[in-house]
Formats: C-alpha cells, structure tokens, sequence
C-alpha cells in the first residue's frame, strides 16, 4: 500500500496577517509557517492505512518555499517515510488550478500508488479544491470529507460527510481521498522531541516545477487584490481571573452598558 | 449569448437552502448579462421538483431523471454533467452553491473542460468584460477579489451564509427537458453505498437567544446544564458538530456549515472552540459570548465578549443571577 500524503505550508493562525498576504507567504521569520493543520489529519489517515495493513509507504509532498521544509521534517517526524518539497519560493504559481496540474504532475513522477490523500482544506485558500480537481487531471475516482476507511481488496469503502449526516461509497484503487478532521483521524499522532530532532536534521529533497511536466500554468482566473475586511468595531471584551460570580456580574453589567439585556427573554 | 446555468442540488426530497443562495446571485447576474436562467438537476423521481424549481425564474431545466442517481455518484455526475455543458459554446457560466456536492463537483468539471474556477466565492457580478467574484482568504480574515474574461467557460461555487435564498413566485414557469444520463464503463469505479440523514424536527433558527455546547461540556449528561441554562433564560439549545457526532444532542441543534444558519440576538458558545466550519453558522448573531477556558480559542474572534472559565462553573452562576 503506497500513499501519497499532500501538506501546504501555511501562515500560523496567531501570527500577524499582513493586508495582502499572498500563499504561500514568503516570511522572514520561520516561527510565522505552520503545517496546515487539516494535513495533519491527513497524514494520520495514511499511517493508520499503513500500520494496519503492515505494509507500505507513505510519501508526503509540499509545494512550497523554503520556509516549508519545516512542514516536510514535521511530516517525517509524525511518521511519514518519505517527504520532500517542489520549490515555489517568491511564490511563483499562485493561482489553485495551476498548484493542482502541479500536484497531479508530482504524482506522475512518483509513479506507485494506490492512496492519494488531502487535507479537507487549507487555511489560506480553503476552497478544498486540490482533491477533487487533481483526481480529474489523473482520472482517479475521489471522495471529499472522508471520516472513516476500510481496505477491501483492490477497493476501499470510505463514509463521507454530507450536509445532516453521511454516506458510504466504494471506489476503486487507486484514489483520491480528502480527509475529515472529524471522525476516525480526528486526533493526529504527537511526535515526539526525539523524533522531530531527529528529523530537523534530514535534509529535505527538492523538486524544480519545471521538471515535472505539469503543461502550461496559465489560469484563466486571477486574483487581483487582496484586501483586509471592514474592521471590526470592537474587540472582544475578556473577563477573567477572577471568581466565577464576579466574572459573571462584571460581563452583565457590562452588556447592561450597552442596553442588552440577557434576561429579556424568560 | 451567454448561457448561465444553475446546477440543482436536491437533499431530502426538496431544493438546498444553499442552491437558492446560488440563484438569488444568478439571478442578478442574469439580468446584467441580458440572458435566462438554465438549470440541470440530477436525481430520481424529480418531475415535480424540476417544475416546482422553474418557479424560481429558472427558463428551462434539463432534468436528468433516472434510478442510477437515486443516490449520488460523482462519477456519474460529472460525465453526465460534462455531456450537457459539452453541447454548449463558451461564453457559458456554470454555478452551485458551495456545498460539500458542490465543492466536490464543480472543481471536478471545471478541470474537465481546462477551465479554471471561482472557487467558494461570497458574490459574482459583470464588471465590464469580466466576471468579478470576492473569496475570503484565511478563514475570512481576508478577502480576495478574482476576475476573469466573461467570454470563456467560467465555473463557479457560491458560498453559504451570504445571499438571501431566492423566493418562490407562483406566476412563473418553464419548460423541463429530458437529459439522457451518461455513465461510462469508467465511472462504475464509484459505487454508491448508503446514506444515514438525520431527521430535523426542532428548527432553531428562529430564537432570539441560543446556549450552544461542544466538546468542551464533556458528556452527554453533562449536556444537562445546557438544557437547564436555554430553559431558564428562555432560549434554544445549540450545538457544535462535535457534540453532535457524539450524540449528545441530536443532529437538529447543530450550527454552522454542515447545520443551520443563525442569526440570534444572543448566541452563547460554551465549550466550542470555533473552528470555521462552526462560526460561518453563527458570526452574524448580533451578540456573541464565548464561555471557554482557552483565551486563544478562535472563538474569540468573533466574539463580543468571553468569560474565560469552565463553564460547568460558569453557567449554574448564570442561572442563579438571572
Ligand atoms: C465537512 C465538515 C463539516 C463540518 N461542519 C461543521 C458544522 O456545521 N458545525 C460545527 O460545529 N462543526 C463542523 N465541523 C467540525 C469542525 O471542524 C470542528 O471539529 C468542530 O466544530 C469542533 O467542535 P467543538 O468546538 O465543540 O470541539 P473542540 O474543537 O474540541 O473545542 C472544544 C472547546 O472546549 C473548550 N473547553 C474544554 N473544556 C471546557 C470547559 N470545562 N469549560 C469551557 N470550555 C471548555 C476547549 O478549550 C475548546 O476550545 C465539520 C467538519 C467537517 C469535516
Ligand atoms: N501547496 C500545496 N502543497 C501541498 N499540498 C497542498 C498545497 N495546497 C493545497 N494542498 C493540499 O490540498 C488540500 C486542500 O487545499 P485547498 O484546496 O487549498 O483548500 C490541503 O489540505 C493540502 O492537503
């Protein structure tokens, strides 16, 4: 069982967001970039699938900047046998259509597979493109929002979220998968220091886009600005520290300031 | 001319909230670019739902109507699908909403045809020569604006939670086409299983004021003090997907992008760490107040203000001084 794990670098959620911050953010300080954190589940799907059938190999694959070795030594920490990244510093393609003909173009060059597993989204972008656009360009039978997995044979049965509930379908291998942060791989493995010091020191192979074959990267769509949202009036108005019943009077008599009045509704 | 065309997505026998969003945006646009409404809708069983949606404004609807989509397959939609829009010549707009189906298929479709995608966007409208759509970036910290000639194939999915959803008017009608589905040999690599839908019975959407619990409550008995707190104060119980998959509250109570939509004068979050998927659901209520015990919870992003304790503690306070 082969499985090929994709990971997008990203901008921590509690580092400071520029106006227009672009992907994959080129950022001076490497504490800025985190792994996506719904790859994670990603990846714990893969190394369940692996360790259960006690054979295999998973493959973890980062399109992005330098910064992003960061994310593929995660991957290799939390288990991952293999990882490496396609360079695209300063950016260079942007745009989803493009990153997917270049995912779909690693897979090629990879070769053996059987799983090709997503994050069910990505921080910055978060359209949950990839999964679905990438198996059309290999022709691959997918699933997005996969909560739990079961092997049979040269198929695999996989529940899926929908709107109110969930449905089963089977595919046949090889396919794509995006993988839920509910369900089965809810909880991503803790990586040891031992083994993230272990793997800060691997060094991270790298992959030039130009070598892939990926066909022409134009888009027909185009980002053209990127802009902060009207601010938000007020910032949110923090009681703690203190005992619970004064915290509680302290937020009524603050919302009894502003004339809203939590009992108006018995 | 162009051709817009509305994919129609059906769930438990009626046409999605999020599909009527998607024509109250195509429906502005139809009238910028001079051109009717189309629309495809897949399923079994459909005539009824086919006319009842030409109601909507939609002119012609081509009605896929066969027992191989009685449930839903990718596969199948996307070749039938790829059929239909085959027939026609770019300039051709193909819309859904951005539900979990529409996320799904159109990104599928568009890379079919070559053609790139708004994907997820909250609005689409005619600048000049381009079609302008806004996508918000980084769980909607920011927003961008993406554009693209109006003259091409152009496939889009709009976003839930931004649009009024589109009325029904009585005086309108249109004509429904058959559509032959196509399936090929290929497509039978995807099998259709079974689908488990919870059934809705209480319809939260119209309180003024929700308690809402997640994970962070712990337990279903524990789920009590929710209960108890919604009573006292006169208001609906809520709840994040979370404790919703652990049946500790049915499917009915569950807010955000896989539940419903609210827009309450309080919405109360206790226990809830505001994953996206959660606050699309809930952001707009005019007050929101986070009872957690993490300060760095996303929750308190959106939030007005936030009682940083256990809310075990914090709720039986609560009841007592109100
Ligand atoms: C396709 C898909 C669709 C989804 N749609 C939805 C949706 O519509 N709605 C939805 O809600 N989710 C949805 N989810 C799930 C979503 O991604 C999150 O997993 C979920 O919202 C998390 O729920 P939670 O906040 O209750 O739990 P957690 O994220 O685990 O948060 C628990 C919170 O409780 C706090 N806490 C713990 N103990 C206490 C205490 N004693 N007192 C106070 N606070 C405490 C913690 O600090 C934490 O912030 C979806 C997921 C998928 C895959
Ligand atoms: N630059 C990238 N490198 C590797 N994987 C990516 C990249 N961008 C997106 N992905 C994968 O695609 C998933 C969905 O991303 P998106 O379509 O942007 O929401 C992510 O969770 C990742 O698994």
């Amino acid at each position: 069982m082969n499985i090929i794990v994709f990971i997008k670098a990203t901008i921590d959620r509690n580092a400071p967001l520029g106006p227009d911050e672009t992907f994959p953010g080129d950022r001076d300080d490497k504490a800025d970039v985190m792994t996506n954190n719904y790859d994670k589940h990603a990846i714990e799907a893969a190394l369940q699938i692996v360790e259960k059938k006690g054979d295999g190999k998973v493959t973890a694959v980062c399109l992005g900047s330098d910064m992003a070795d960061k994310v593929v030594k995660e991957a290799i920490a939390m288990g991952c046998h293999e990882a490496f990244r396609i360079e695209n510093s300063e950016a260079r393609v942007i745009n989803f259509f493009s990153v997917a003909k270049i995912l779909a173009a690693a897979i090629k060059k990879i070769g053996t597979y059987d799983l090709i597993l997503f994050g069910m989204q990505s921080y910055d972008y978060g359209t949950a493109t990839m999964a679905p656009m990438v198996s059309e360009f290999l022709d691959l039978p997918t699933a997005s929002w996969v909560e739990r997995i079961s092997l049979n044979g040269d198929k695999i049965n996989v529940e899926k979220v929908i709107e109110g509930g969930t449905r089963t379908i089977e595919l046949q291998l090889p396919a794509v998968l995006s993988i839920a942060s509910s369900g089965d791989f809810e909880e991503p493995r803790y990586t040891s220091v031992r083994r993230i010091m272990k793997a800060s020191r691997t060094k991270v192979p790298v992959w030039e886009i130009d070598k892939l074959e990926a066909g022409a990267l134009d888009t027909n769509v185009e980002f053209t600005k990127i802009e902060q949202p009207p601010a938000r009036m007020e910032e949110c108005v923090v009681f703690k520290d203190d005992d619970v019943p004064v915290l509680i009077d302290n937020l009524l008599s603050a919302l009894k300031d502003k004339g809203l009045n939590l009992g108006a509704y018995k | 001319m162009t051709k817009l065309i509305v994919v129609i997505e059906i769930a438990k026998g009626k046409i999605t909230g999020i599909t009527k969003e998607c024509l109250t945006v195509a429906k502005k646009l139809s009238e910028d670019l001079g051109v009717d409404i189309e629309g495809v809708m897949l399923g079994h069983g459909i005539n009824d739902l086919a006319v009842n949606a030409t109601k909507y404004g939609i002119k012609k609807i081509y009605k896929v109507d066969d027992a191989q989509f009685a449930g839903i397959n990718i596969l199948y939609h996307t070749r039938t699908l790829e059929e239909l829009v085959k027939q026609f010549s770019p300039p051709t707009i193909i819309m859904a909403g951005a539900s979990l189906y529409g996320q799904e298929i159109i990104p599928r479709l568009a890379a079919r045809f070559n053609s790139a995608i708004f994907a997820s966007v909250t609005s689409l409208v005619l600048e000049g020569d381009n079609l302008v759509g806004i996508h918000p970036l980084f769980e909607e910290k920011l927003l961008g604006t993406m554009s693209a000639d109006k003259n091409q194939m152009n496939f889009v999915t709009i976003l839930g939670g931004n649009n009024p959803e589109a009325e029904i008017d009585e005086s309108l009608s249109g004509e429904v086409t058959d559509f032959a589905p196509v399936i090929s040999e290929r497509d039978k690599r995807e099998t259709f299983v079974e689908e488990k839908i919870a059934k809705v019975s209480v319809d939260i959407t119209k309180a003024k004021l929700i308690i809402a619990g997640g994970r962070g409550v712990g337990g279903k008995e524990k789920f009590g003090i929710i209960h108890e707190t919604a009573k006292t104060l006169g208001g609906e119980v809520g709840a994040s997907r979370a404790a919703v998959d652990a049946d500790w509250v049915p499917y009915d109570h569950e807010i955000g992008q896989t539940g419903k939509t609210i827009t309450p004068d309080f919405y109360i979050g206790c226990g809830i760490s505001g994953a996206i998927q959660h606050l699309v659901g809930m952001r707009n209520s005019k007050t929101i107040i986070a009872v957690n015990t993490d300060e760095e919870a996303p929750m308190l992003d959106v939030a007005h203000y936030a009682i940083i304790a256990d809310l075990h503690e914090v709720l039986p306070e609560l009841i007592k001084k109100l």
